[in-house]
């Protein structure tokens, strides 16, 4: 049973071996890490991720002020 | 051990205990662990191993194991037993309510590596007998949609549902919307109230077609959206699109134009940007985990007519967090808070619509989710939750003047307000538990508590009048006071039970009863004075839910299944707010130009005539409106990744709810249709209708009930004719679905459906009042026949392919459509048909649904570019949508009122059939992410 395993993966082309959804694989290892946030990705997720959010709360508020209802 | 990984095509499942899992935000994986001889494994080591950390259970002395109440997600099984070799299965994918069957047989340990198995839950669910389609997330993020509100839009990729009009109910407003498990529409009618980020969703569950009684307050769908969450692992996505005037095309013909010069200058967006930032992870590793997301939508529009600025903005922000003491609790909180505002919207018709005709629209709001899920052991868990949302939504006029209306010009101005206020709280409970005996059971009971609150005020800000002096000098101006603050109170509690029961390996029946009490009451003090807390709807509805699956090979490769349902509607205000008091006396005025009739006020109007508005009574007996669905088809796995679905639906409306003129009397009479159409057929042609004999003596009296059946009778008490309210759906439905596999997946959607009765299905038809019945002209003349949102034919087909070697995804959908039914109708004036509202002479010329506008066919693709960094989830693209890819003009709505439409502001009127609304023209949209 062992020997078959072996021969179906080695019959198996790499495409076929990585065309899986991208959305189904496990993230990766990088990111478990507890220092992701000390790496350059991690800089630049927590740069985007502190501004992409900053700016919309500033929209929620600064866009609303031309509209915002007399009665309210 | 060295390990050895291995990729099978497929694994072999057996069917001796796979009970299907309740139907919930939540799913499971159970099987049974056996050796190489068939023999059942007690006391393996089961472990599930997600994004959150892991779990562990072990077979009993059959060998089966269980692992209930799973948020969905894609995990791997590892089973491992003292001399036996361990075996994983990996990529396990977990849907809402679907319970995977993962059956594992060990092999005696030797010298040789554990072998990895590399697998996925199969494309037919051999004992649901629902019909479910989803959105995977994959589709969710290939394909090149893009709704513009998430809430609705994304129903409209799903085969049977066109318009938001599901398996033939009302559009829209028929929905269940769920997001996490909160019900986020308008508790007024029905309508979406929360928009929410495309890219927080996780996964959409449609399903309508045999839900269980677990789901009810809908009659077309129930769209069942799973919000993204964290895990150990940081993930990710940062995403803009945009677009812009010179990214968008011209669709508009000269044809076109010559047929209505109003839509010679479509809407264009000068900029619209879509910015979203997304972040989940771990707190505390396998305990505590977090998701925050971030999203600024913003669209300037130059929209038609001669107002020049629209300008759009909605700020949304999530956040979330699961927290996991043990492996037997969850808990989870979301909040949501957006604000939704908008300069530039117009408060008149388009043609006239100048930037100070216009509105402001303020509406922010919030949006709440907690969860508690208690899991006592493989075979029962309990969940509670509690949910809501509040929020409001403002008009307020950009120009605060008086209204008028310039009979010379044609022109008005603005001047109103109207102000919506919503509250919603609910609370679930529920416990679903696993039981052996007659056969395995998947039990669940629950009960749901609903409290929300509308109010709705509208106002002109002073008096309303129309100038005519250019035309009579002496009669001067028509004014008139209207306004109302209407408020009501709904109050809903539902219970139900639902056993899926798997009688023996291939045959499971699903049954369930739900139980609904619904109430109304006025909410607020009206300006007549106080109106106390008197209820003024209460209906109780039983409903029941059975159907059966049938695994007709004994693989779960072929499935026949089929249910019968009956569906009540949710709690509405509209459903009997005309018995609510808070609609101000209609006041009509003569106005005096000499200024003698001037008071010192200076106040020259005056008050010739006062109209208190009629409060409906409602029926003691009246029924909550009610779907009755038959579904019987089959779904069959092809080959690897490949399933076919077909199947046949009957759909019949009970219970539809309307008002009526219990005391009025008709005598038949007949009109003449215009002779100034473009159509001969139609030019002159008579038809019998009914005045109301006996108005002034019977129009007080309203009665909201289910006026099917009911009697319209001559001074002399004949009957002269029989309301019909009906509604029916009948359907085949074909879908073929390719899992996402060897770089491609696609659906091939195509349903044959007839969508007929007397009562549209255009939105908030089957409840409230209207006219339709009040006015035996409009009840007993031409009503039967096919229904607005009536599609005899709908084709759609999803593909994506990603290409090898550059890394370029192509996706693309495609729909055709038939054309939507309209009927000539023409409005007669009180002289020919003595009514006092113009919708109830509105008399439809030929049968209902008797002509059928242009078929729709349109194309969008999107085309990607990947760059991997890192790992496989770790990518950067950039993407192109095309949108309307053959630039389609493709007339989707005519004019039907005969003979014509006036369009003010233009000296040419709009003819029956002609143009009022084209197919957006092709556009491109330009984008990039970064996901991992």
């Amino acid at each position: 049973m062992a020997a078959a395993a072996s021969a179906r993966v080695a019959a198996l082309t790499p495409a076929q071996l990585e065309s899986v959804s991208p959305q189904a694989a496990e993230p990766a290892p990088s990111t478990n890490n507890p220092s992701f946030f000390k790496t350059g990705k991690g800089i630049a997720v927590l740069v985007l991720i502190v501004a992409g959010v900053g700016y919309a709360s500033y929209s929620a508020v600064n866009d609303r002020e031309p509209v915002k209802s007399p009665i309210r | 051990m060295r390990r050895i990984t291995t990729y099978l095509a497929a694994f072999v499942l057996a069917l001796s205990a796979i009970p299907a899992a309740a139907q919930s935000l939540t799913g499971g994986i159970e099987g049974v662990v056996r050796d190489e001889q068939g023999g059942a494994l007690p006391g393996v080591s089961l472990t599930l191993t997600g994004k959150r950390g892991s779990q562990t259970t072990l077979t009993d002395a059959v060998g089966s194991y269980r692992f209930a109440g799973i948020d969905p997600g894609t995990f791997s099984v590892t089973a491992e037993l003292s001399g036996f070799r361990t075996k994983r299965q990996e990529n396990v994918v977990v849907g809402i309510g679907r319970q995977v069957p993962i059956n594992m047989v060990l092999g005696v340990a030797g010298v040789q590596e554990a072998i990895e198995v590399v697998g996925e839950s199969p494309v037919v669910n051999p004992v649901s007998s629902s019909t479910d389609n989803s959105l995977s997330q994959d589709m969710l993020f290939n394909l090149p949609i893009r709704p513009s509100n998430a809430a609705t839009d994304l129903l409209n990729y799903l085969p049977g549902i066109v318009d938001g009009a599901a398996y033939g109910a009302d559009s829209d407003t028929a929905n269940g919307l769920l997001l996490d498990g909160v019900d986020t529409r308008d508790p007024e009618g029905g309508s979406a109230w929360t928009f929410f980020n495309f890219n927080i969703v996780e996964e959409v569950q449609v399903s309508g077609l045999g839900a269980p009684a677990e789901f009810g307050a809908f009659q077309g769908a129930v769209v069942n959206t799973i919000t993204k969450s964290g895990g150990n692992n940081y993930s990710g996505l940062f995403d803009v699109y945009y677009t812009k005037d010179s990214l968008q095309g011209n669709n508009i013909s000269q044809e076109i134009i010559d047929g209505n010069p109003s839509l010679a200058e479509p809407a264009t967006d000068r900029e619209r940007m879509d910015l979203t930032a997304q972040l989940g992870g771990p707190i505390v590793k396998d305990k505590l985990f977090f998701f925050l997301s971030g999203e600024r939508y913003h669209r300037d529009q130059d929209p038609t007519g001669p107002n020049t600025l629209r300008d759009e903005v909605s700020a949304r922000i999530n956040f979330k967090l699961n927290y996991q003491p043990t492996s037997n609790d969850n808990f989870m909180a979301m909040v949501q808070y957006d604000n939704y505002n908008i300069i530039g919207r117009c408060g008149v018709s388009a043609a006239l619509c100048t930037f100070d005709l216009t509105n402001r629209e303020d509406a922010p709001e919030w949006v709440w989710a907690m969860q508690w899920r208690h899991v006592f052991g493989s075979k029962t868990f309990a969940e509670v939750k509690y949910n809501g949302w509040t929020g409001f939504y403002d008009l307020n006029p950009e120009v605060p003047l008086p209204a008028v209306f310039d009979g010379s010009t044609g022109q008005p101005s603005q001047g109103w307000y109207y102000y919506a206020d919503r509250n919603r709280n609910q609370v679930n409970a529920s416990i679903s538990h696993y039981a052996e005996g007659f056969g395995k059971h998947d039990l669940k009971f629950g009960v749901e508590i609903e409290r929300s609150k509308v109010r709705s005020r509208y106002g002109l800000g002073d008096i309303y009048y129309y100038d005519y002096t250019a035309y009579y000098p002496s009669k001067q101006y028509l004014a008139y006071t209207y306004s109302y603050d209407l408020g009501g109170k709904n109050q809903r509690e539902s219970a139900y039970a639902q056993d899926s029961w798997h009688v023996n390996d291939r045959l499971t029946i699903n049954a369930g009863v739900r139980f609904d009490w619904v109430r109304g009451y006025p909410a607020y003090e009206s300006a007549n004075g106080s109106i106390g807390d008197s209820k003024v709807y209460d209906v109780k509805n039983w409903s029941p839910r059975l159907g059966f699956a049938y695994d007709v090979t004994g693989n779960g490769k072929t499935v026949l299944k089929g249910s019968y349902s009956q569906y009540y509607e949710g709690a509405f205000f509209l459903a009997y707010s005309p018995a609510v008091p808070g609609i101000a006396d209609f006041v009509s005025y003569a106005y005096d130009p000499s200024g003698e009739l001037c008071g010192p006020e200076g106040n020259c109007f005056t008050e010739t005539d006062r109209s208190p508005n009629p409060l409906y009574n409602v029926d003691r007996d009246i029924k909550h409106p009610r779907v009755d669905e038959w579904t019987l088809g089959f779904e069959r796995e092809l080959v690897k990744d490949v399933r076919l679905a077909v199947t046949g639906i009957y759909r019949q409306d009970k219970g539809i709810q309307g008002s009526v003129t219990p005391d009025a009397r008709w005598a038949p009479t007949t009109v003449t249709a215009s002779d100034d159409g473009t159509d001969a057929a139609l030019n002159g042609r008579q038809l019998s209708v009914y005045e109301w004999t006996n108005r002034s003596s019977s129009d007080q009296n309203y009665l909201l009930t289910n006026p099917d059946g009911f009697e319209y009778l001559n001074p002399a008490g004949s009957v002269l004719g029989t309301a019909r309210a009906q509604r029916k759906y009948q359907a085949l439905m074909f879908v073929l679905d390719k899992r996402f596999s060897n770089r491609w997946q696609g659906r091939i959607s195509y349903v044959l459906s007839k969508n007929e009765g007397t009562v549209n299905n255009g939105g908030f038809d089957t409840y409230g009042s209207s006219t339709q019945f009040e006015s035996a002209s409009r009840a007993l003349v031409n009503q039967f026949g096919p229904l607005e949102f009536s599609q005899n034919h709908e084709l759609k087909v999803f593909l994506t392919y990603q290409i090898p070697k550059v890394d370029v995804g192509l996706n693309g959908y495609w729909r055709y459509l038939s054309g939507w039914p309209y009927t000539p109708y023409q409005r007669f004036g009180s002289g020919a048909i003595n009514f006092p509202l113009s919708s109830g002479r509105e008399v439809f010329l030929e049968p209902r649904g008797s002509r059928r506008a242009a078929s729709r066919s349109t194309l969008d693709l999107r085309l990607e570019k990947i760059f991997r960094v890192g790992s496989s989830s770790d990518r950067i693209s950039l993407y192109a949508d095309l949108q309307n890819l053959f630039n389609a003009d493709t007339i989707t709505n005519v004019q039907n009122r005969y003979p014509s439409v006036s369009i003010a502001g233009f000296d040419q009127a709009v003819e029956f059939g002609g143009p009022t609304a084209v197919t957006p023209p092709r556009s491109w949209l330009v984008g990039a992410r970064w996901s991992f």
